[in-house]
């Protein structure tokens, strides 16, 4: 019990939280969104992701 | 607390993930491979030469090998992302909850619901071949827009639904009316969305079974982490007792 208590009096880590968030709406940008902005109008993320994208239901083509 | 959720967010998305992965290489890869050999020859067709058959190629090209070798890649990539935000979200919805088992199934599958199912009902995916290059932007737009709805729906039936709580209703009126205004608010966001007008002119059968493979491995992505997530916490939890 003291451990929950101790645990929910934590302030929350922004830090963490914010990388979190971060890090991973940057994955699901390269992943699902990218058409290649970022690589010099090449879609390079776009097709290397082709199959992955059409099966987990992102806007293709 | 916070720490911990989304240490195993990422542990139980990425196993979630290379499942699907798996799953998608298996069985989503049979209607992707017609639907490519389909769109190559109706391009063949269209300018009477097997060259034309790979003109979207003439930009740049990842082989189909490589496509296929990072499927698995990206859905454990895009796994561990869903899974250490559901974890950090976890870790402030389920707080004060005695059975973090029970609330991680329920909260994993509601993700599910609102981030995955919803839109995908709404704008089911398409094989290769189905889909204009010039509304693209569009489509994206409108199904990022889908997915904030269904979760900003879903966050207001869950506030409304602790409202009540914290009110004194009894539970199962309060089931019945949150359950009641989810068929009406979701109803009502589905209409409202504009409907994807490209033409789809694959065959019925290969669509359906693209459909519903592709149903399939997010199915298994969201609902395995949600499993995968649950039993960490379990784990963890008889570990503090013991």
């Amino acid at each position: 019990m003291a451990a929950i208590a101790a645990a929910t009096r934590t302030t929350p880590k922004w830090g963490l939280m914010t990388l979190t968030v971060l890090a991973a709406s940057a994955t699901v940008f390269l992943v699902g969104f990218e058409q290649g902005t970022l690589t010099g109008g090449l879609p390079v993320l776009h097709e290397a992701f082709h199959d992955a994208r059409h099966l987990l239901g992102f806007p293709c083509h | 607390m916070i720490t911990d959720s989304v240490r195993r967010g990422l542990a139980a998305g990425l196993v979630a993930g290379l499942l699907a992965g798996a799953f998608a290489l298996l069985v989503g890869e049979v209607p992707l491979r017609e639907a490519i050999a389909l769109e190559e020859q109706s391009h063949a067709a269209a300018h009477g030469s097997a060259e034309a058959a790979h003109d979207h190629g003439d930009a740049f090209t990842v082989s189909r090998t490589a496509q296929q070798v990072l499927l698995p890649v990206g859905t454990a990539l895009l796994g561990a992302a869903c899974g250490g935000l559901l974890g950090l979200v976890f870790a402030f919805v389920a707080r004060r909850s005695r059975d973090r088992w029970r609330s991680a199934l329920a909260f994993g599958t509601a993700s599910w619901a609102a981030v995955a199912l919803f839109p995908g009902l709404k704008y089911p995916s398409n094989p290769p071949g189905v889909g204009d290059p010039s509304t693209v932007e569009a489509r994206t737009t409108w199904f990022f827009v889908a997915i904030g709805g269904s979760v900003a729906l879903a966050l207001l039936l869950w506030a409304a639904s602790r409202w009540l709580r914290g009110r004194g209703t009894a539970d199962v009126p309060r089931q019945m009316l949150v359950g009641a205004a989810a068929v009406l608010v979701y109803g009502a966001l589905f209409f409202a969305l504009p409907a994807n007008t490209d033409p789809v002119e694959v065959p019925a059968d290969l669509l359906w079974d693209f459909r519903l493979a592709s149903m399939g491995t997010q199915a298994i992505l969201w609902l395995g982490l949600a499993v995968a997530f649950g039993w960490l916490w379990h784990r963890a939890g008889n570990q503090e007792a013991v």
